[in-house]
């Protein structure tokens, strides 16, 4: 290339979170979006996260002065209860969204970083479906020759609670086998989270799932620090194409 | 937590499959494996990662022992202690004052122990999970412990004074617990005492003060449960936190504190024994025993759950494998869920127990049937991306930048960094900072002017707000204003998004809150989303960014007519090599049927700071082609 073309460029999250939302919407899901400064009713408590409960260590929280009960959401789940308290089901939706745990950072932690969640409500939502959705979902991303698992999870919010694996194919030249790398969690809707939303879970039930944007960026890219993903340094970001 | 493979494989009769084998059985059906380490001495350490859903079980090697037999098929062998032998009248006392925070407390007093060392195989246990040796009795306690999950403590009976009681301690009272920490107590803390202090944070830490040492001849034996959330909050409180609070925070079954007991007792009988050894009568306060919990799970609720049938007879093999005792209903079953299982309280739980055994890869994927369901995204998610591609496509880069730093309105509780202490209040502030930094690299990125955006989120005093932020430099000469800039991609905004942008611009940056941006501007359809989004691209190789300095050269050459720019351009690519990473064509004028090019380029290294000299060598060897080439270097 001689000559450039004079054009902006789009954050590399974007690309990898519009990929992401793209396939999700192809096979029927909707948008939505939810506030980052949440209450802990919508993050923790309505997600069966009981008060003073170990499971919260899972997430350490910024907590705000000046606003009591409230926080910077650990997760992009905080929508699910939000959504469904507004929307009867069936439904079908995709969350992008940013999200914050107050941790130390290094190469690979953030205290900021991106989060998609899906989360389906039917009459007979399955484990199965869950399964398919997530295979399609990963094929696309990954590559068709991509191999998947399940295997068990523990989230508050669902029950059963699964994380999903995926292998790269073996290429022949090789020397180090490929090994299964953690690439979400999901997970069927737990009935206390159903119940909290006043969804019945004697007739709805339904699966979620949340995915790492920042993580994927960085396997795809061959990014090696995620906090270059925050410097606002164009020279990392100008890699990345506009439209 | 770490196990001991050997341990695992004391509650067998047969050969466990290898301790990377068994770790693969666990991950994929059980627990998360992080690592495998073989260790001199034949044994490996595994590190399972319990959750807080089998924390009250499986924090120990029994727990573990006893998935694997789920998920082998075979059963645990497991001792049975017999605590009838020398049995004399010597009792103590023990007042629980709050049932509701110790629900169970089992414990003895025994007479004429022997503190010594611990038996080799107990030494070896511990240190293999890494826990330090200190007397017989206190492995043993912490023996138990790291076997079966409940934590045990032993004080020296000959130091308590009065008799025991669990109960609120006192503002103002003190303690000095093992490892010599003077700790303040107050109100929302339980202890055990004795008549005269403190002897122990119950559940946290024990007291110095009634320590078993080489010297004590007389012990007691504490095997307690504690509310679990009050254990949590006394752990952070006093910033104390131990295998035990661990333990407790998860919840415990009362069960357990007289498996814990039994085990104890029954290790110091055999390992600690001294002249005149003698065991009291066993106190148990239980108040209120723990209800058996029959969950009924439906067949159906099974099928629809996890989208798979299941045979009666394969849902039953794994009951039975769970050892779970169950009554088969019509289209159901009514499952006793045993004690320790404190997880398991609705069917959902049970079905996850079936499924993970059953094997989740045995369950086909199916799509989902159609649903009476018309997605209609947010506008809030369709106008923001895009406004993204129309500054895209207005040469504007898009940055993230940090949600933390020291200015803003509202404070982060326990801050990670003393620099992170407050949220944003805006995204305007950090833009001055981004758009100068960038300034510096504008010959590396090759742009005469630096032009970035940000939408984000923002927290002021009154909620959060979502923003964009425009920012554009100037650094080469330009007749057109940042400002001008500005408004001029501000009005093809308002063109675009179908709704007037009425921002003043005064500076080089501007800030505009998105709430009325997105009500007001036009509707979007689902189908126009999906083509805004697809400008997305997940194939970019990107080349790590350089910490050492760029240099800067020019070359301009004068060539005979008819000589491309890309002719000139691929002698300074293959003259310039690794270190050249930018070449730009910055002037081209044509004079007596010849032909002007000059270009920037830009030299830098990912290893060290380049020197003068090397460029002027690379310089020169460029020079020296296009000189063979006939050309004239200007």
């Amino acid at each position: 290339m001689v000559h450039e073309k004079f054009t902006g460029h789009l954050h590399p999250v974007t690309h990898i979170s519009r990929r992401i939302v793209g396939i999700l919407m192809d096979l029927g899901f909707e948008v939505a979006l939810g506030p980052e400064l949440e209450e802990d009713h919508y993050n923790f408590k309505a997600l069966n996260f009981p008060d003073d409960h170990p499971a919260r260590d899972m997430q350490d929280t910024f907590w705000l002065k000046d606003f009591p009960g409230r926080l910077l959401r650990t997760q992009t789940s905080n929508v699910q209860v939000r959504y469904m308290e507004g929307h009867e089901p069936p439904l079908k939706i995709v969350v992008p969204g940013k999200v914050f745990r107050n941790e130390a950072t290094d190469a690979t932690h953030e205290m900021q970083f991106h989060q998609i969640e899906g989360l389906v409500v039917g009459k007979d939502i399955s484990l199965a479906n869950l399964k398919f959705t997530l295979d399609a979902f990963i094929k696309k991303m990954f590559g068709e020759d991509v191999e998947t698992r399940f295997r068990p999870g523990y989230f508050p919010f669902v029950e059963p609670g699964i994380e999903v694996d995926m292998k790269r194919p073996e290429k022949g030249n090789s020397k180090k086998s490929n090994e299964w790398i953690e690439i979400l969690g999901a997970g069927m809707v737990h009935p206390n989270v159903l119940e909290n939303a006043g969804v019945d879970p004697k007739i709805w039930q339904g699966f979620a799932f949340g995915v790492g944007v920042d993580r994927i960026a960085m396997m795809k890219f061959g990014l090696s620090d995620v906090r270059d993903l925050y410097s606002g340094d164009l020279r990392v970001v100008n890699q990345f194409p506009g439209i | 937590m770490k196990v001991s493979y050997k341990w695992l494989q004391s509650y067998f009769k047969e050969s466990l499959p290898s301790p990377h084998e068994l770790a693969d059985i666990l991950n994929t059906r059980a627990f998360e494996i992080e690592s495998v380490d073989e260790i001199p001495g034949g044994d490996a350490v595994i590190d399972v990662d319990i959750l807080p859903n089998r924390s009250h079980d499986c924090l120990a090697h029994r727990g573990i022992a006893r998935e694997i037999g789920v998920l082998l098929s075979r059963t645990t062998e497991e001792p049975v202690f017999d605590l009838t032998q020398s049995v004399d009248a010597l009792g103590f006392t023990v007042d629980v004052e709050d049932p509701i925070f110790c629900t169970r407390f089992v414990g003895v007093r025994m007479h004429s122990v022997s503190v010594t060392d611990s038996p080799k195989w107990i030494e070896e246990r511990l240190a293999t999970i890494g826990q330090r040796s200190i007397n017989n009795i206190v492995d043993i306690t912490n023996f138990v412990m790291f076997d079966l999950g409940k934590p045990m403590h032993a004080f020296d009976a000959d130091k308590v004074v009065g008799n025991l009681v669990v109960r609120i301690a006192k503002e103002g009272e003190n303690i000095t617990t093992l490892d010599g920490k003077d700790v303040a107590l107050n109100a929302s803390m339980h202890v055990i005492a004795d008549d005269i202090s403190p002897l122990a944070i119950a559940g946290v830490k024990g007291g110095i003060r009634a320590e078993v040492t080489k010297e004590t001849k007389n012990i007691l034996i504490e095997s307690a449960v504690f509310d679990g959330s009050t254990i949590r909050k006394t752990s952070r409180t006093v910033g104390i936190k131990t295998d035990s609070s661990r333990r407790f925070e998860n919840g415990i079954a009362n069960q357990l504190a007289m498996d814990g007991f039994m085990e104890t007792v029954a290790l110091i009988a055999e390992h600690a024994r001294g002249d005149g050894f003698t065991i009291g009568a066993t106190v148990d306060v239980y108040p209120k025993p723990d209800e058996e919990h029959v969950v009924n799970m439906r067949v159906s609720k099974l099928q629809s759950l996890l989208g798979v049938d299941l045979t009666q007879k394969e849902i039953e093999s794994i009951f039975d494998r769970f050892g779970f005792v169950y009554e088969k209903k019509d289209g159901s079953y009514d499952v006793t869920i045993p004690e320790l299982r404190l997880d398991l309280r609705i069917e959902e739980d049970v079905i996850e127990e079936i499924g993970r055994v059953y094997g989740y890869e045995h369950i086909q994927a199916q799509p989902i049937a159609d649903m009476d369901f018309k997605p209609q995204s947010t506008k809030e998610y369709k106008v923001i991306e895009n406004i993204k591609n129309i500054l895209a496509q207005a040469g504007f880069s898009e940055v993230q930048t940090y949600m933390f730093g020291d200015k803003g309105e509202v404070e982060v509780l326990y801050p990670a960094a003393s620099d992170k202490t407050k949220v944003r209040a805006d995204l305007k502030t950090r833009f001055e900072e981004t758009l100068q930094s960038n300034a510096r690299y504008a010959d590396l990125l090759g742009i005469s002017d630096v032009r970035v955006f940000e939408i984000g989120k923002v927290v002021k005093k009154d909620g959060e707000h979502s923003l964009l932020a425009l920012g554009v430099q100037n650094v080469k000469k330009d007749k057109k204003k940042e400002s001008e800039k500005i408004t001029e991609v501000l009005q093809m905004l308002s063109e675009k998004l179908g709704y007037t942008l009425d921002t003043e611009v005064a500076h080089h940056i501007v800030e505009i809150d998105l709430q009325e941006v997105i009500e007001k501007s036009a509707d979007i359809s689902e189908r126009e989303l999906r083509d805004i989004i697809s400008h997305a691209d997940d194939t970019v190789e990107t080349k790590p960014v350089s910490s050492y300095p760029f240099v800067l050269r020019d070359i301009a050459v004068w060539t005979p007519d008819g000589t491309q720019e890309s002719d000139v351009y691929d002698i300074i690519k293959e003259q310039g090599g690794e270190l050249l990473v930018r070449i730009a064509l910055f002037d081209e004028f044509k004079k007596d049927g010849k032909t002007s090019y000059a270009f920037n380029l830009v030299f830098q290294s990912h290893e060290r700071t380049l020197t003068d000299e090397e460029i002027n060598q690379i310089m020169e060897k460029i020079s020296t082609v296009f000189i063979k080439q006939g050309w004239t270097v200007r």
